[in-house]
């Protein structure tokens, strides 16, 4: 007898439709698995004969087909043994159920026969609402991940047999109450707070622009600075994530298998920081199954590179196409794959091989050839798109008790929420949540400038030397500025202040 | 000059400057080419090896071609014959070469020139005082003369030729090999704004021996040395020796003691050299003219300005201090800042701001 399993699979952060079609007929006792399936879904035949022993049924001791449709796809993952050892117990009439068509059904099966939760319930469930499917069978380790989204019924167990039973009579069973994504709230409980950091007042203002705005920031200075501790600082000042963001993000995370299925969504803007060992294939995403990296992991929050001169050239250079366009596409031999990957990229350097080039603790020993050496390891384009650069130099110790350390990070986060709201609204429905993200086009319209600031921006080109590339970058941030200040038009103190922020293009002068 | 005249001038390569020099005061290149061989005289003038070595290095070919060369590199000879040569290098303390190859401007030679030397392992302290001095200088007609070196030599041509200033940069080596490479492009300005100068033929590689040799030229075409920054084994107090030896003005500037870089340069000042510690120090003591530059709106500003601008009269501070010490928000100490700045009140090291 014939039994078919609707089920889904993964490709990317999108959910395709997978049909698991089981045959018993005549033959040597085996189960054959066909539809290009990888390892773990070969493995499933074990899983799935231990699983339906262990739960109290009987495995036929007949030769059963698995097909997998559609068959040119690669499925991989666990999550098709439910659904398989489902289609066992239908096709052997363990059970019946008139309407097994229109559930759709995930799940690993452990060899007791319990559900295990899988990678990606997000996006299949949203793509599973796309194609139709009404109801879905999961396990309950993952259903608060799968209760955000409206118009589709989730149903989740924690074994086969409690599945079978349901299977058996759908009536008696409610499906599984629905969380109110607009309930949820960004949680505020970090140990790091601005406050806690001593002085750096310049740092902390530069770090609020470009939280404001979603602008990537670089931070240059001898080590013990205090950058790192900035950086860390960063989250807790980051504006609250809006639905469609955290939807998004939520959705990487829950592909990478990353998703804290206690809270089921991710409620505050990620803060990724890999180390500069890691490859280059960690950080843009990709493998044999093009999982998601780092740079798509931290989709709609901050990529923090320490030590940025650190990092393989070729790796930095993986970062240019991304940071353009906020995705990542990922060619393999089987599939091209696009994650999102629009992140704010916050980094990190020491302004020469010693590190103390500029500061006013320690002297600096290099040479300026040595100097120019070393910076000459980032890339033009790399720098094309970071729109701040930012000195921070080491606090002396008998300063530590004496300096003013300025805000909380409550306090910053209120306005930058404020100036953050600002951006929403000009930009609604354009897809761009902050001012970073403008094309030429916005520039235009929304980065007018009066006479003065004009004459402001065409003094600071002929008289500090700047570089035609940072034209934009200077309107962007001005922009932000104007927008923490509750501004409608950009003044010439924001241009001034976005000029100021612009280091690193007057330094190579030198 | 013409090409045969030239050729007698090629010729005068194996004796030492200071024969040569001697030898030519009585007769004329050709005489030399015509009668070495026969004259006792001459002969002597030059010295039994030095004469031999003048007649074994003759080589019609190699100076056929050598001509050819510097016809095509576009490279000019001055002989000491005429009246282009810089009067101020023929002396007998300055020993100088029978003849220079150059490019750009030759004029330069008979301007106030200064010569700026330092380091080629300068901190951002000699940086800055290489720049600010040789801005200084040209803002004030003043020629600057260097060695187009790495570190101080390349920051003082740089900031000259950026300053619109008229410098001349004195090869250790021959003009078809710069060294060091990096600094081919500055050579290329200097050619077009100012003057390249080489005592060596285009195709001679810098050795040991050739950049002391040339400090000489350095120190001989100006009317005094500043050294910038200079350790105490540093090439520069070479060229402020032959600025003492040849009666130029020799200047200083002073650094911390406890940087080694500076060493040489505190010593000179202990030594009795001038102390520099601005363009004026020097323009005084040479009695050359100062162009007072016109403070631009010192006096137009506002509030939050000059309350900058007075913490900045106190010393050179970063914008986090100026954020603790005013008391204003760090917006407002940027934008003041940056405007001050483009301005041109205050001025820009790495973080620090100073004022003018």
């Amino acid at each position: 007898m014939l039994a078919k399993i609707n089920s889904f699979g993964l490709d990317g952060i999108k959910g395709y439709g997978v049909t698991a079609e089981i045959d018993i007929g005549m033959g040597l006792p085996a189960i054959d698995v066909v539809g290009l399936p990888d390892a773990a879904v070969k493995e499933s035949r074990e899983r799935v004969k231990s699983a339906i022993r262990n739960s109290g049924y009987r495995f036929s001791p007949r030769k059963v087909t698995v097909n997998l449709s559609p068959a040119d796809t690669k499925k991989t993952g666990a999550m098709y043994d439910l659904p398989i050892a489902l289609g066992v117990l239908y096709a052997t009439e363990q059970f019946a159920c008139k309407e097994l068509g229109s559930f759709g059904i995930l799940g690993e099966l452990s060899l007791d026969g319990r559900i295990r939760p899988v990678r990606g319930i997000l996006p299949i469930i949203i793509s599973a609402l796309d194609l139709g499917c009404k109801k879905i069978i999961i396990t309950k380790g993952n259903v608060n991940e799968a209760s955000y989204i409206d118009g589709i019924d989730v149903y989740a167990f924690e074994t086969l047999r409690e599945v079978v039973n349901f299977l058996s009579e759908p009536s008696l069973y409610e499906p599984a109450p629905k969380l109110n994504i607009n309930d949820f709230r960004a949680e505020h409980n970090y140990a790091e707070d601005f406050s806690l950091v001593k002085g750096q007042l310049l740092a902390k203002r530069a770090l609020e622009i470009a939280a404001a705005g979603g602008h990537n920031i670089l931070m240059i200075g001898p080590p013990g600075g205090g950058k790192t501790m900035l950086a860390r600082c960063l989250p807790t000042i980051l504006p609250d994530l809006t639905v469609a963001e955290a939807l998004e993000t939520t959705k990487i995370h829950s592909v990478a298998g990353l998703l804290d299925d206690k809270k089921g969504i991710i409620v505050n803007r990620p803060f990724r920081a890999p180390h500069h060992t890691g490859s280059k294939i960690a950080l843009t995403g990709g493998g044999t199954s093009a999982r998601p990296g780092e740079i798509s992991l931290a989709h709609n929050g901050v990529l923090f590179l320490d030590e940025l001169l650190e990092y393989p050239r070729d790796t930095l250079e993986t970062l240019r196409q991304p940071l353009e366009d906020g995705v990542i596409t990922i060619a393999r031999a089987q599939r091209t794959i696009e994650y999102p990957a629009n992140f704010m990229l916050v980094a990190s350097m020491n302004p020469c091989p010693c590190g103390n080039y500029g500061s006013k603790v320690h002297e600096c020993t290099c040479t300026p050839a040595q100097i120019n050496k070393y910076l000459s390891k980032l890339s033009g384009p790399l720098m094309d798109r970071i729109d701040l650069h930012i000195e921070v130099d080491g606090v002396e110790y008998d300063e530590l008790a004496s300096v003013n350390s300025g805000e909380s990070s409550e306090t910053v986060r209120q306005r930058v929420n404020k100036a953050r709201q600002i951006q929403l609204e000009r930009f609604e429905g354009t897809g761009v949540f902050g001012n970073a993200k403008m094309n030429n086009a916005m520039v235009g319209k929304y980065c007018t400038l009066d006479s003065e600031s004009e004459k402001i921006l065409k003094l600071s080109f002929e008289r500090l030397g700047m570089s035609a590339r940072a034209y934009n970058r200077i309107l962007k941030v001005s922009r932000t500025i104007a927008d923490l200040d509750g501004s409608e038009n950009i003044l010439s103190r924001h241009v001034a202040e976005a000029i100021g922020y612009r280091s690193l293009d007057r330094r190579m002068l030198l | 000059m013409n090409d045969s005249k030239i050729y007698y001038w090629l010729s005068l390569s194996g004796a030492s400057n200071k024969r040569l020099n001697a030898a030519l005061d009585i007769f004329s290149p050709e005489e030399i080419w015509s009668e070495l061989p026969n004259s006792a005289t001459m002969r002597e003038a030059f010295g039994e090896r030095g004469a031999s070595a003048l007649l074994r290095f003759r080589n019609e070919n190699f100076i056929d071609a050598e001509i050819s060369k510097i016809k095509e590199l576009g490279i000019n000879i001055v002989t000491r014959a005429t009246d282009k040569f810089p009067a101020r290098l023929l002396h007998k303390e300055v020993c100088p070469p029978v003849l220079l190859y150059y490019k750009g401007d030759l004029s330069l030679v008979k301007t106030d020139c200064v010569a700026i030397v330092g380091t080629r392992a300068c901190s951002k302290y000699g940086q800055e005082v290489a720049a600010t001095l040789s801005r200084g200088l040209a803002e004030n007609g003043v020629t600057v003369v260097s060695g187009l070196a790495t570190g101080v030599d390349g920051f003082a041509h740089k900031e000259c030729v950026k300053a619109g200033g008229k410098t001349i940069a004195v090869l250790g080596s021959g003009l078809n090999k710069v060294y060091p490479a990096s600094n081919i492009r500055l050579s290329e300005e200097i050619e077009y704004s100012g003057l390249l100068l080489s005592e060596y033929p285009p195709d001679l590689s810098p050795t040991k021996y050739t950049f002391p040799e040339r400090n000489r030229l350095i120190s001989g075409l100006s009317l005094g040395v500043v050294v910038v920054e200079a350790a105490l084994k540093s090439g520069a107090l070479i060229t402020a020796d032959f600025a003492l030896e040849q009666g130029r003005e020799v200047f200083a500037v002073p650094g911390n003691i406890t940087s080694q870089r500076s060493a040489g340069a505190n010593k000179l000042i202990a030594d009795g050299a001038k102390l520099v510690s601005s363009v004026e120090d020097i323009l005084s003591e040479l009695k050359l003219k100062s162009i007072k530059k016109e403070k631009t709106d010192v006096l137009a500003l506002d509030f939050s300005e000059q309350k900058l601008y007075t913490l900045l009269c106190d010393g050179d501070k970063t914008l986090e201090e100026l954020v603790q010490l005013s008391g204003f928000s760090p917006a407002e100490v940027n934008f003041t800042i940056t405007s001050m700045e483009i301005k041109g009140i205050i001025f820009r090291i790495a973080n620090t701001y100073g004022v003018r």
